[in-house]
This record gives structure tokens, C-alpha cells and sequence, in this order.
């Protein structure tokens, strides 16, 4: 169980060029940029699913997160220009040149025959990241959001329906919704990243919506991977703290809400 | 690549011996120990149509990089918990932290108001006996200690042309017969020809000779 | 062990049933051991606190040093200051010294040359310094010192001439200012801070319920 403290806060599209090269800078390292594609699977409403398990234990319903990369030769074909500055083209909903059919592809599999022989070769192609992510914890002198993550690798999906949305379903999960992440990452001093990104949420109909229009999003974030480790949480929120101070007046970080942060199904008592 | 699972219910704890003895002319080599855990798990669901499975599997082994295969139906994910397993790509973009959980653990500890573990068994110690024609893996396999029988597996090296791997297959199963063995599961299916996904297809045969 | 000149009049002296302190340095020597115990405790200070594992802050090894050094030249001037007195000034034991129960602090009194440790300490400034003793006649060193002195003074006179050929502050080079003087008479540079601080143009916590929960 990972645990990820973060502080979060957002920019607009003008600020982006002067603050990406403030954070350059500051962090002494070249900006670096990563996307993601994230599949919210939530248990099949269908059925009737029990609050408790066989030991009486209450166990709420809770998305589930799957999670890859997208190959950036989607999005840029031309390298030279895949780097941050790549990020000013997309200030609107639609996602210029990119192709949503392969995000069905990664999330269903190809139903041809040759091109299921192309994805065999490449392992890393059906790989995932399946997480669960609990609601931060409240209480009222915290200085960071700490969220615990539970998480597993999917190195590869077989069998005769193949796809990670077939085995999800024979789990209990349906597909909730599709997000699209492109955004460039620092790396900061004492294992802290600052992430700025451009978030898409796709809807069924394979339209995309831009839900940072105007900005971008930012987001300082520590992970410690065990969440009795003491220490490193320590020096983790002492680090983001830091970075805090260090941009006060710049880029305000602050705790985000921590029931935004809940990814359980809306239907339970909030507590 | 090619395998085949077998088990053998009607054993005792020594068959494995007597088993290594029929090999002993074959032998190459004697190779590493291995072992293997298989857990089944239930849906817990009331209202499923009648149908539909409830049971799902998830089979670790030591061998073929310590991954474990979770199988339900006719869909499989191969997890692993091994660092160097994560790709590159998922780590570069923010979707992995490096720290994977067994996928098990996912399942009874978040999961559990949906799915039970029902039993658990397990092949420790197991030998390794390498011979010209295969690799056959033989282990004693037991459920919470109690003695459930001999689990043997068998695999050729790439290469191998299904009619040949199937004559050292019946090779084997002569020996067997030479030991008074005749009882007993096998399976050498593939749970989808055409993906060729070796550890999905070894699970899935694994699942084939241990469901009771 | 150092020879004993001292010890014809030390067995003098100790026939004298009374003897006289009277022309014992008792200020000067007093004088020098307070600078010495100051100097000494301020260096221990900092020799323990560089072995730790996290270092001080630099503003406090600098007042440190700084405190050194001033202490360093008090000390130097009351050297100066005893110079006739303390090297015309010679130790020996008097008859009634307990020699055998104080044996240790006898010799140390009586030692003339340097202590082995003291001896590596100079070896080790004049190694440092490129002065080789056995070669250079003591004319040649006065000479060497004086050339150093030289360079530094006139280093010193060359950065004070750079630096004011460069305007350091406001907008324009000296060029200019020399040019025309107005330039030059009132800062120009305003940092314009506010104009660059990023607006929010949306609401985080919405996002996060999105990215969380879809809606």
C-alpha cells in the first residue's frame, strides 16, 4: 500500500511558459513529459452486491483504477517537437491528430486476427496498472493530503476473450468513465514531484471535453511506499511543506478537498 | 511451447518417489525445487444469472518468474509483484509507484465484499527432473495439511512440434500405467489457440486437474 | 630531553632559604595563557562542530571564524607586547621544586625545542608556504615575504580600479553613466512581481471529484 501525500493548485495557459521555465530552474532538471490514459471500472450495478464480506468486515463498493501510458507517437508524430512546448496546442476540448480508436483498442483488444499476432510481440503493450485508492483520511491539523493507494501489475492479459474489460466484467467491474492526461512532470529535491497537466475526460460517444480549460493543473506529490514508514512520511510532508514555502506567492499549493478525492460509488452514507 | 498438467488424486505421499525411480533411466539432470499456490475464490453475488461461473482462480508459481495468473471463465491476467516486471512506460508516465501488491491481496482485502477465498492449495518442495524430451516438474500437493495427491507437469522446449510433444506426453503416461496409475486428470488444453499466452494456458490446465 | 642550562643557577637559588617572585613575569605569562585558553576552546569549538554530522549554518561558521581571528590578534599583540621581557626571561627549578612528584611538568618547563607535534605544524606551514629552509638564507625569506606582501597589495589596488571602471547597480554601464549623468541618477528597475503570478482558472477540487468519482 503506497501512500501519496500531495498539495495541489492550478495555473493558467499564459502562466505555463514563464512556469515551466521558473520550475526548470528551481528544480534544475528539464521538464518531462509523460501522459496517461485511465479507465474507472465501478462494480456492475447488476448486482446485488453486499456492503459486508464472510468475515462482517463493512467493504464499500470502490472504483477501480486501470491505468497505462499512451505512446507519445500518437500524440506528436514529429520527435523533434515532442517536448513541452508541445502542450500549447491543446487548449481546447478536442485532442488535435490523436486518434481516440486506440484507447478502445488498449481497452478491448483488437478483434483482428493480424493485429492481435503485432500485440503478442510487444508484452508491455497489454500491461496496466490496477489500483484502488481510499479517501483521505480527515482531521483537522493536517498539513498535506496523505491518500493510500492499493496497487497491482498486470503484466499481461490471455485467454480466449483477452482484453482487460472481459476480465474486469468477469470481476464484477463495468467500465465508469475514460480520462486523458498529458502534462510535463519535475523532478524537485527530496524525491518530490510537481506535476503540471491537461486532464480530457471521454465520454462514450468518443467526445472528448478539456476539464482544465484556461489552465493547467498542479499537483506536488511524494509517494511513500509503506504507510507505516514513519520517517519518510515525515520527510515526505516536510518536503512538501518546503516546496510549499519555496513557491508561496507564485503557485499557492494547498490541500485539496478530501471528498473530492473519494472514488467510492455515491449511493453509501458519506461519512 | 508446449505443457501438460497432471494429477494424480489416488496417491500417497511416496508415489513421487516411485515416480522419480521409473524416471531414473531418463534422468539428464535434476534441477531446481519449485513450488506452486492455487487459491479459488467465489462470487459472492446473490443475484447472478444461474450460468454463470462463480468460481475464479488465481495460481502462483515459483518458476516462470514467480507471476502469478488469475483466471476466470475464458479471461486471464498475468500479475506480478516483481520490481524489474513493471514496464518502463508505466512508470515514466505516473501510472505505477514501483510498489505492486499481489493482485490476491487486491482481492481479499478491497475486494472481499465480492469475492471469497474458498481454498487454498499449495505444492511445496517440489522437484525439477530434466530429461532429453522434457521438463517435468512433479510435487506432492497439499490443502491447510492435509495430503490431496501428486500434481505433475510436464513441458518441452520451444520448437517442439505438437505431435512429438504429444508422444513424450504418452511416453510418460506409460510409465504411469507401469506404476498401476491409471486414475487420474490430465489436461493438455490451451484456453485459447490462438494467443499461445504460455503461463494463461499452463494456469488454466493447472485449473483444469485441481477444481474439485 | 633538552640540556639544562638553568641548573648551575637552580642549585644557587636553592641554597636561598627564601626565594624572591618578585621578577616572575606573573602579568605577561598570565596575560598570554588567558589569550591562549580563549584561543584554544574557540578552535576545539569549531573543530567539533565540523565533525558533525550536519553542518552549522554559514553565517554562523563565519561569525566563528571571524571571532578566531580577532582572538587570534589579541593574541599576537600581547606576544608582541611581552616580546623583550618573555625572551629575556629564562626558567629553571628552584631546590625545594618536588622534581621526582612533578617530573613531567619539569621538562616540560625546561623543554626548549618543540614538541614533536608543534615541529609538524611548522614543517607543515613552511611545506605549505614553498620555503625551503635549507636552501634559502634568512635574507632570501625576508625577501619572499616581502614580495608576497607586494602582490597583495597590488591586487588589492588593482580589484579597487575594476571596480569602479563597472556601474553595478541600475540599468546602465559606466560607459553611459560617464556619458550622460542623468542616467545613472535614480533606479530605473522596477521588478514587476505581480504582473506574472498565475491565475486559477478553475476550481481544483471539481477536477479531483471528476478524476475520482467521474462527475
Amino acid at each position: 500500500m503506497v501512500l501519496q501525500l500531495c498539495l495541489t493548485s492550478a495555473i493558467d495557459d499564459d502562466s505555463y511558459e514563464l512556469c515551466t521555465s521558473t520550475l526548470c530552474n528551481l528544480s534544475g532538471n528539464p521538464p518531462v513529459l509523460f501522459n496517461n490514459f485511465t479507465a474507472m471500472f465501478k462494480p456492475n450495478p447488476s448486482f446485488d452486491i453486499e456492503q459486508t464480506n464472510s468475515k462482517n468486515q463493512l467493504i464499500e463498493q470502490n472504483r477501480l483504477k486501470l491505468c497505462k501510458g499512451v505512446p507519445l507517437d500518437c500524440l506528436e508524430p514529429d520527435n523533434k517537437q515532442r517536448d513541452h512546448r508541445m502542450l500549447r496546442k491543446y487548449d481546447d476540448d478536442e485532442l488535435k491528430g490523436f486518434d481516440l480508436r486506440i484507447l478502445q483498442r488498449m481497452l478491448h483488444g483488437s478483434i483482428d486476427v493480424d493485429e492481435m499476432d503485432v500485440d503478442e510481440r510487444d508484452a508491455s503493450d497489454s500491461a496496466w496498472i490496477l489500483s484502488i485508492s481510499d479517501i483521505p483520511p480527515a482531521g483537522a491539523n493536517r498539513k498535506v493530503s496523505s491518500q493510500a493507494i492499493t496497487e497491482s501489475t498486470i503484466t499481461t492479459t490471455g485467454g480466449s476473450s483477452a482484453s482487460i474489460t472481459s476480465f474486469l466484467s468477469e470481476l464484477g467491474y463495468i467500465l465508469d468513465y475514460r480520462l486523458l492526461v498529458i502534462g510535463v512532470k519535475f523532478n524537485m529535491k527530496h524525491n518530490v514531484y510537481l506535476e503540471l497537466s491537461k486532464i480530457w475526460q471521454i465520454d462514450n460517444a468518443g467526445i472528448t471535453r478539456q476539464l482544465t480549460k484556461g489552465g493547467f493543473m498542479v499537483k506536488a506529490f511524494v509517494n511513500v511506499a509503506k504507510s507505516t514508514d514513519i520517517k519518510s512520511i515525515n520527510n515526505g510532508t516536510n518536503a512538501l511543506l518546503n516546496l510549499q514555502k519555496e513557491l508561496s506567492g507564485y503557485i499557492d499549493l494547498t490541500i485539496p478537498d478530501r471528498k473530492s478525492m473519494d472514488s467510492r460509488l455515491e449511493n453509501l452514507n458519506d461519512i | 511451447m508446449n505443457s501438460t498438467v497432471i494429477f494424480i488424486e489416488r496417491s500417497a505421499p511416496a508415489t513421487i518417489t516411485d515416480f522419480y525411480d521409473v524416471l531414473a533411466n531418463d534422468l539428464i539432470s535434476v534441477k531446481e525445487k519449485w513450488s506452486f499456490e492455487f487459491k479459488t475464490f467465489r462470487f459472492t453475488v446473490k443475484n447472478l444469472p444461474p450460468d454463470s461461473p462463480r468460481l475464479m482462480h488465481s495460481i502462483t508459481f515459483s518458476h516462470h518468474g514467480n507471476k502469478t495468473v488469475t483466471i476466470k471463465n475464458k479471461s486471464a491476467v498475468v500479475t506480478s509483484t516483481n520490481p524489474g516486471d513493471i514496464p518502463t512506460s508505466l512508470i515514466l508516465n505516473g501510472c505505477s509507484s514501483r510498489s505492486s501488491e499481489p493482485f490476491d491481496h487486491l482481492l481479499t482485502s478491497k475486494l472481499s465484499n465480492l469475492w471469497t477465498q474458498r481454498q487454498s492449495i499449495k505444492g511445496d518442495f517440489g522437484s525439477t527432473y530434466q530429461t532429453a524430451e522434457l521438463i517435468i516438474r512433479a510435487t506432492n500437493v497439499f490443502s491447510y495439511g492435509g495430503f490431496k495427491g501428486l500434481l505433475i507437469e510436464l513441458e518441452c522446449e520451444e520448437n517442439v512440434q505438437d505431435t512429438d510433444f504429444e508422444q513424450r506426453v504418452a511416453k510418460i503416461r506409460n510409465y504411469l500405467k507401469e506404476m498401476g496409475i491409471e486414475d487420474y486428470k490430465i489436461c493438455g488444453d490451451s484456453i485459447d489457440p490462438l494467443m499461445k499466452n504460455y503461463a494463461c494456458n499452463l494456469a488454466f490446465q493447472y485449473v483444469k486437474v485441481l477444481e474439485f | 630531553m633538552s640540556d639544562r642550562p638553568g641548573s648551575a643557577p637552580a642549585i644557587n637559588a636553592s641554597s636561598q632559604e627564601e626565594f624572591n617572585f618578585q621578577h616572575v613575569p606573573a602579568q605577561a605569562l598570565d596575560a598570554v595563557r588567558m589569550r591562549l585558553a580563549q584561543l584554544t576552546h574557540s578552535l576545539a569549538k569549531l573543530k567539533d562542530e565540523m565533525a558533525k554530522a550536519d553542518l552549522p549554518q554559514w553565517y554562523s561558521l563565519q561569525m566563528q571564524v571571524s571571532v578566531i581571528l580577532t582572538q587570534l590578534q589579541s593574541l599576537t599583540t600581547t606576544l608582541h607586547h611581552f616580546e623583550e621581557l618573555l625572551d629575556s626571561t629564562i626558567v629553571y627549578p628552584v631546590g625545594t621544586f618536588p622534581t621526582t612528584a612533578h617530573e613531567g611538568l619539569l621538562t616540560t618547563l625546561l623543554r626548549k625545542k618543540n614538541i614533536p607535534e608543534a615541529e609538524s605544524w611548522i614543517h607543515d606551514a613552511k611545506e605549505t608556504a614553498g620555503i625551503d629552509l635549507n636552501t634559502m638564507s634568512s635574507d632570501d625569506v625576508k625577501k619572499c615575504l616581502k614580495d608576497d606582501e607586494e602582490v597583495t597589495k597590488w591586487a588589492l589596488g588593482f580589484l579597487k580600479q575594476e571596480h569602479s571602471n563597472y556601474a553595478f547597480r541600475g540599468l546602465h554601464t559606466s560607459q553611459e553613466i560617464s556619458e550622460n549623468p542623468t542616467l545613472g541618477a535614480y533606479d530605473e528597475y522596477q521588478p514587476s512581481v505581480s504582473n506574472n503570478i498565475p491565475k486559477q482558472p478553475f476550481d481544483v477540487d471539481s477536477i479531483l471529484k471528476i478524476i475520482h468519482q467521474g462527475a
